[in-house]
């Protein structure tokens, strides 16, 4: 009842609150601790010469109802230094923000500090702070470091952070460490991942304007997932709005290359492309009740080839990709969002909805595949197949979020609804030659993709504090879906041979593919937190527990096409017009015929589930002075169940188990204050990495585009009759021990220096090996030990050092350099070995597959003066390079494949107008240098060749916004 | 009088005791039995089939009569049991159709009750799992495939002349096929008058004929083919083992290749393969027959294939020799070698290939030390893409070859350079207008020479094929001499 009556007044003064508190302003703000970096609660706001007051809420927030005037703001806490604001000007119906005021410990001598409230505004400081006083070893980015910066999605943002690569624009490997090493979570929460093919989530579906901060913890403490070895990477979500505010913006993005461009490459989709979903249009024709060919052939006047013929004319008849006029890259997006006190209670509220229409053009896109000679002093590579042509991208991604969140000083509640749905539209014309043992030919294909992702997601929590006892008690829910599938791929490769066009085995016949996942996850955590004393100095107890429950429906379904007999012209459109179809010309022998592999036993299909249940405790504390550790340990029991079958049908695994493991995961963090503002840490934990379900798994999914086909690694490699077994079939986890070493100096306005060392130890990592009796199957397996061992440099610096014309320059770099190894398998080393190029000596050790071995970042940045031209303008410069990093490990004929340097250099201006800064015009420019996105195939002295080449070219985006208040 | 009505009430009320009682004796009902459900059997074979029955007033014996095959009782109920069951074994007879079984019951009170159950007769037998035991297909009866099977190794399939081999339906992994291990055996001894035919479901071929009575010789993929592996030596870039085209990596009775050169897969006599080649994806085919590292130990004579997606017949390694060939329509090449094969194919007829006639590589790995051969063979190219495809290192030697029906385009590519190739005596009738050259390249046209049309002195004994080859019985031999 109560809560009907609060949600009715709720929505009434959502609407109202203009009326209802017109002539008040209000003061806003946080408080943190000096010491901790932590926010304090109970923290007492005072305006002098008034009676008005407050204190800070749990997550250090307050919120001061005032009659407009200028005032002194007091801040106090027992124990703690005093602060003073002075002039601090209140309007009616206005809310004015004192972001991050930092309260330290009180000394002998108090004193109270008065400050103006200019000089504590620097939203980046709370991340500094959070940085300087965590025991973990982390980095973040803010929401303001965002908007400086103006990336679009979270995984263009996070490659800014130190040790932090990027790859394809979506998947987020810290300190170099395969996407296996790195976690995602949203809001401290596991997440479903959106690729079957990944165990990482792909971070570009999140807008950043929907992101309140993302921070990468790098180092393992007991209250984190402990599956993560690079680092956990947690997004954020937004929630309470500081003030009300209600904006809107659009952007506008011109690449040369790709926009306007009337060979741009294209296919008629469905009528709802342009909202991230498809219609129907790509609808499979049938899943159930297919007949085959071979059984209507024979008797083609029954009712299975009536069916037959129904099916084969519902299929969509385009195949082919078409040149029509681009479009240029634009967006939109929405915010409103406001907080009201409602008798005890603060509510806030946010609303945010983004759009974003994209366009990219590869023009001589060119995709290689080479191999190594059987002469052994042959040491160039041979071409076995290129594909080379042009190819286009629409991508559409929309997010909306919704958020209440419910406050009183001691406790809060908060309900977050998220939406994103993402479609991506790709068409492509490549010339095709291949030569290889003995096939020779070549001819072109058209390539239609559509692949739509969508992630809905609700968080709940709770959050109670007792300051004065030292307790608080944390809980979030968390049910998540995600879906992802890739309607209707098609594929049509024709030979063409002495100006016939041909289909055929050699040629490969057309393909239709339809493949779908859908993720549910249920995710829970509780956080117990008492603060106390130990030998005079501060020191807390954590413990808590997390439960995850996924899910996981996997199935692909594919159509074969063949042609018999049909006359081709060469039009991929031919091939499914009504004429062609079987019976062609009613010759029961001819026509466009259709197989589906997928029947009667599909071998692409699965579902499994797992659940993880964890436990833990830590105690953070300062043994000795100027040292705080912190120790503790996490329990998992990690269990996973199975069922699918092997396409023989031999073995059918009816929701069994597959894995079951408890694991204990110890952490020490030190932390050492040199100086006030230098920290030594160090840092031991035992981290884990699992397989995922498909690797754990009788899947065996064939990929026609690639040729590739993935085997599970549940099943075995053998040759039983040599006696010989390459694989046992029982994939299992790897132990992970972490070590870090990092020495930070931390100066006023953000600058940090830092400088650290880590190094990984891998007990039974997974890699993915090609089998040896036939090189185009691949399989997950646990090799050989591995490790990594790395250094970080980190540098802040404002330039104001260099002179004070400069004071509004900063720059900041950062560096990461690696070193991996891993021992190979012996299949692995043996072909390696047979292979070797005459003279060539082949180690038993190689680079781990994703490990970059060097990543920097470098910017330059202006951020805006009192006055002038410079108020309400930032702008800066960033460059972002990862060394060459091993994509895909080779095996007998197969050299490596490295992807090269891509040196991305970006240009961002945003300067707000008016007299309160309410409108803003942004300028960006992506990729300045013009680089060129490559991975090569490397082999001992041979000259690199493509594996893919792909030209992005220059874009320029214009963007305006505009804020209401 | 009334004495005498006394009696008589007497004694009708004696007798309606009696009847009473009578009818107390009575109550026991009359047996009942349950037939089971429809089975099928298979012609010749035996089936056992349970009725189960009751009896009130005890079980006393039993009789049975069948239609269509002969029953008798294996299992009878139990001497005064008021219910339990009765085994049958039912052994159809030739005929395919319907069967029944009429099981009659008597109870101790001498009532009957008698119940028939009906039985499908059918020729099909289906094949669901891996044979690891040594079994023999018999004749008249077709065997269907229904999904990849595998002979195991030390395992002997034994085939009889006059069996046809059935593939279901399917694609993909799901392609049927027979695989013949590495150390298993395969005894296909068709006859002239009685070829082995290994066929798709799609086709209402009987015993007993040679021709399709309902699929054209041009209909492919309809099911995969028959795949022969064996421990001969293989030349592939790693180890002496390989996993065969077309089986996943994951089933190992895929593998193939071995160090015993002489090794001994079984007979294959007067056998014809039809319509196969499932689609499993670009490069990854099954072939009509596929001999992985087949050895010298095998015997392989009369062989035919007709309509295969892919490749007719091809050779991985190995050392086995075949004699009398016919390839007739194929969706690729007609005659396929790789990873050095060191036998002979002597006698043999190529008609219209959808690739390339030949298609002939050398080794992959190590190196060769001898040339494998093909001698006296003629070829009608007809829509063919090539004639002959050789690599710089194909280990071949080819002689006494006759090509006509060829067409622009059509060539011989090149001679062999990594080893010597013995390439002599071929013959070739050429189109209207062009010269030997036009088609043989690479210095080729050195050993073949020009002839007017039937007018060729080397080639195939066609007569090897007349009477159990498909193409033979369609007249598809009528223009080869």
């Amino acid at each position: 009842m109560r809560v009907t009556k609060l949600s009715i007044t709720l929505f009434l003064s959502i609407f109202c609150s203009t009326v209802l508190f017109g002539q008040n302003g209000f003061l806003r703000g946080t408080v943190f601790d000096g010491k901790t970096g932590e926010f304090l609660p109970g923290v007492t706001i005072f305006a002098e010469g008034t009676t008005t007051g407050t204190i800070t809420d749990l997550d250090g927030k307050f919120n001061l109802s005032i009659v407009p005037g200028t005032y002194q703001i007091r801040v106090s806490f027992i124990s703690y230094e005093t602060i003073n604001i002075k002039d601090v000007v209140i309007e009616a119906g206005k809310a004015i923000v004192l972001d991050n005021l930092k309260l330290n410990e009180a000394t002998i001598e108090i004193g109270e500090a008065v400050v103006t409230a200019k000089a504590i505004r620097n939203n980046e400081t709370a991340m500094q702070a959070m940085k300087k006083k965590s025991v973990n070893l982390l980095d973040g980015i803010s929401s303001a470091g965002l908007k400086k910066i103006g990336d679009s999605n979270a995984a263009a943002s996070m490659k800014r952070v130190t040790g932090v690569s990027v790859e394809g624009g979506k998947y987020v490997f810290v300190r170099g460490l395969g996407d296996r090493y790195t976690k995602t979570i949203l809001n401290g929460l596991d997440i479903p991942g959106l690729d079957p093919d990944r165990n990482t989530l792909q971070m570009d579906i999140f807008p950043t304007s929907i992101i309140d901060n993302m921070v990468v913890n790098k180092t393992f403490s007991a209250d984190l997932p402990a599956d993560f070895t690079g680092g956990v990477i947690n997004i954020n979500i937004k929630d309470f709005p500081e003030t009300k505010n209600a904006g809107i913006s659009m952007s506008a993005g011109f690449n040369p290359k790709a926009h306007f461009n009337n060979d741009y490459l294209s296919y008629e989709g469905g009528k709802t492309d342009w909202l991230g979903f498809d219609d129907g249009t790509r609808d499979i024709p049938a899943t159930e009740n297919i007949p085959l060919f071979s059984e209507v052939v024979g008797n083609p006047t029954g009712e299975k080839a009536i069916r037959y013929q129904e099916i084969l004319k519902s299929f969509n008849p385009v195949l082919a990709a078409s040149r029509q006029r681009s479009f240029m890259d634009y967006s939109i997006g929405a915010t409103f969002g406001n907080q009201m006190i409602l008798g005890k209670y603060n509510l806030g509220y946010l609303l945010a909805f983004s759009y974003k229409n994209d366009t990219e053009f590869y023009p001589d896109a060119e995709y290689g595949r080479y191999g190594l000679s059987s002469e052994l002093n042959e040491t160039e590579m041979e071409l076995r197949e290129i594909q080379s042509g042009d190819y286009g991208v629409n991508s559409v991604l929309w997010s909306g979020l919704a958020g209440v969140a419910l406050k009183s000083k001691k406790a809060k509640y908060r309900i977050n609804f998220l939406h994103l749905q993402n479609g991506e539209s790709q068409a492509a014309i490549f010339d095709y030659a291949k030569t290889n043992l003995g096939t020779e030919f070549s001819g072109f294909q058209h390539n239609l993709e559509y692949s739509q992702r969508s992630l809905t997601n609700v968080l709940l929590d709770g959050k109670y504090t007792w300051y004065e006892k030292g307790w608080d008690i944390e809980w979030k829910v968390s049910p998540t879906l995600s879906k992802i599938s890739d309607p209707d791929i098609r594929f049509t490769r024709y030979g063409i041979n002495n100006g016939n066009f041909t289909i055929g085995t050699e040629v490969g016949f057309p393909e239709r593919i339809w493949r779908e996942l859908e993720e549910i996850n249920l995710s829970g955590v509780f956080h117990v937190t008492k603060d106390f004393k130990m030998n005079g100095e501060a020191a807390k107890l954590k413990f808590g527990g997390a439960y995850a429950y996924k899910e996981r429906d996997f199935v692909i379904r594919n159509y074969a096409v063949n042609l018999r007999n049909v006359p081709l012209t060469g039009d991929p459109n031919e091939i499914f017009r009504p004429e062609n179809l079987w019976p062609y010309n009613g010759n029961v022998s001819r026509g466009t015929t259709y197989e589906a592999p997928f029947i009667p036993v599909n071998p692409n299909q699965f579902d499994a589930n797992v659940r993880n249940t964890a436990g833990y405790a830590s105690v953070e504390m300062s043994p000795v002075k100027k040292l705080r550790a912190i120790a503790g340990l996490r329990a998992e029991n990690y269990v996973q169940y199975y069922t699918g079958q092997d396409q023989l049908g031999t073995k059918i695994l009816d929701n069994e188990k597959v894995l079951d493991n408890l694991d204990f995961f110890p952490t020490i963090n030190l932390i050492y204050n040199l100086t006030e503002q230098q920290n030594l840490r160090f840092s031991w934990s035992k981290t884990i990495a699992r397989p995922s379900f498909k690797e754990l798994s009788y899947a065996e999914i064939f990929d026609p585009i690639s040729g590739r086909t993935f085997i599970g690694g549940m099943f075995r490699d053998a040759d039983d009759i040599a006696g010989v077994e390459y694989w046992d079939g029982n994939l299992t986890k790897t132990d992970i021990q972490n070590f870090d070493v990092r020495w930070e100096m931390f100066q006023t306005g953000g600058q940090t220096i830092s400088a650290g060392a880590f190094y990984k130890q891998f007990k039974n990592p997974i890699e993915i090996v090609q089998y040896v009796t036939q090189p185009g199957s691949y399989q997950p397996r646990n090799v050989g030990d591995g490790k990594v061992a790395g250094v970080e440099v980190e540098l802040r610096q404002s330039l104001k050092l260099l002179g004070e014309p400069l004071k509004n320059f900063s720059m900041m770099v950062n560096f990461t350099f690696t070193h991996s190894q891993i021992e190979m398998g012996s299949a692995e080393y043996n072909s390696r070995v047979e292979n070797a190029r005459t003279g060539q000596i082949i180690d038993q050790y190689r680079d781990m597959a994703g490990q970059a071995p060097y990543i920097v970042n470098a910017g330059l940045s202006y951020d805006g003066s009192e006055n002038g031209f410079g108020r309400g303008l930032d702008a800066g410069v960033y460059y972002n390079v990862q060394g060459q990093t091993l994509q895909y490990v080779g095996i007998v004929d197969r050299p490596d494949i490295y992807s090269v340097p891509f040196h991305s250099l970006n240009i961002n201006a945003n300067k707000a107008f008016g007299k309160k800064q309410r409108f803003q015009l942004g300028l960006k420019i992506d990729n300045l240098l013009n680089d060129k996105k490559e991975s090569v195939f490397k082999s001992y002295h041979a000259d690199d060749q493509f594996f893919s080449r792909l030209s992005p070219g220059m874009t320029f985006q214009l963007k305006v916004s505009y804020s209401f208040f | 009088m009334k004495k005498l009505t006394h009696v008589f009430l007497f004694a009708f009320l004696g007798g309606l005791v009696m009847l009473n009682s009578c009818e107390e004796d009575e109550t026991f009902a009359v047996p009942s039995l349950t037939a089971p459900s429809e089975t099928s059997v298979v012609i010749e074979e035996t089936v056992e089939m349970e009725f189960s029955y009751t009896a009130a007033a005890g079980f006393k014996s039993s009789s049975v009569q069948a239609t269509n095959g002969t029953a008798t009782i294996a299992n009878d109920g139990t001497s005064g049991s008021t219910s339990g069951t009765i085994k049958v074994n039912f052994t159809a007879g030739t005929n395919v159709g319907a069967g029944s079984v009429t099981l009659s019951v008597t109870d101790n009170q001498n009532q009957s009750y008698q119940s028939t159950a009906v039985l499908t007769i059918a020729k099909e037998v289906a094949v669901t799992a891996n044979i690891s035991a040594s079994t023999t297909w018999e004749k008249g009866k077709i065997y269907v495939l229904k999904s990849r099977i595998a002979v195991l190794s030390g395992v002997t399939l034994t085939i009889e002349a006059g069996v046809i081999v059935k593939g279901e339906a399917g694609t993909g992994s799901n392609a049927t096929a027979l695989i013949i291990a590495r150390g298993a055996k395969i005894m296909a001894e068709g006859t002239a008058s009685s070829p082995i035919i290994f066929t798709s479901v799609a086709d209402k071929i009987e015993p007993g004929q040679v021709a399709s009575p309902n699929l054209d010789p041009t209909l492919n993929g309809l099911w995969g083919g028959l795949i022969i592996l064996g421990n001969a030596p293989i030349s592939v870039k790693t180890g002496e083992t390989a996993q065969i085209e077309g089986i996943p990596a994951s089933d190992q009775n895929g593998l193939y290749g071995g160090a015993n050169a002489a090794d001994n897969s079984g007979v294959i006599k007067y056998v014809s393969i039809r319509h196969g080649g499932a689609n499993i994806g670009e490069g990854n085919e099954i072939n009509g027959l596929t001999l992985g590292g087949i050895g010298s130990g095998t015997v392989i004579e009369n062989v035919e294939i007709v309509s295969n997606q892919d490749d007719g017949i091809e050779w991985f390694g190995g050392a086995v020799n075949v004699k009398n060939a016919l390839v007739w329509n194929t969706g690729d090449d007609a005659i396929d070698a790789d990873q050095k094969w060191l036998g002979t194919l002597d006698n043999f007829i190529v008609i219209n290939p959808g690739d390339k006639c030949f298609e002939l590589d050398g080794p992959e790995g190590a190196a060769a030390t001898a040339n494998y051969t093909l001698k006296n063979g003629s070829v009608q190219a007809k829509n063919a893409v090539g004639l002959v495809d050789n690599d710089p290192n194909t280990n071949v030697n080819m002689e006494n070859i006759y090509f006509f029906d060829i067409k622009a385009g059509q060539t011989f590519d090149q001679i062999p350079t990594d080893y010597v190739s013995v390439l002599k005596n071929f013959q070739v009738t050429l189109p209207a207008g062009t010269v030997v050259t036009d088609f043989f390249k690479g210095g080729s046209d050195a050993f073949t020479t020009a002839v007017a049309a039937n007018s060729n002195t080397v080639g195939a004994d066609k007569a090897k094929f007349a009477g159990w080859s498909w193409a033979a019985v369609a007249g598809a031999l009528a223009s080869f001499k």
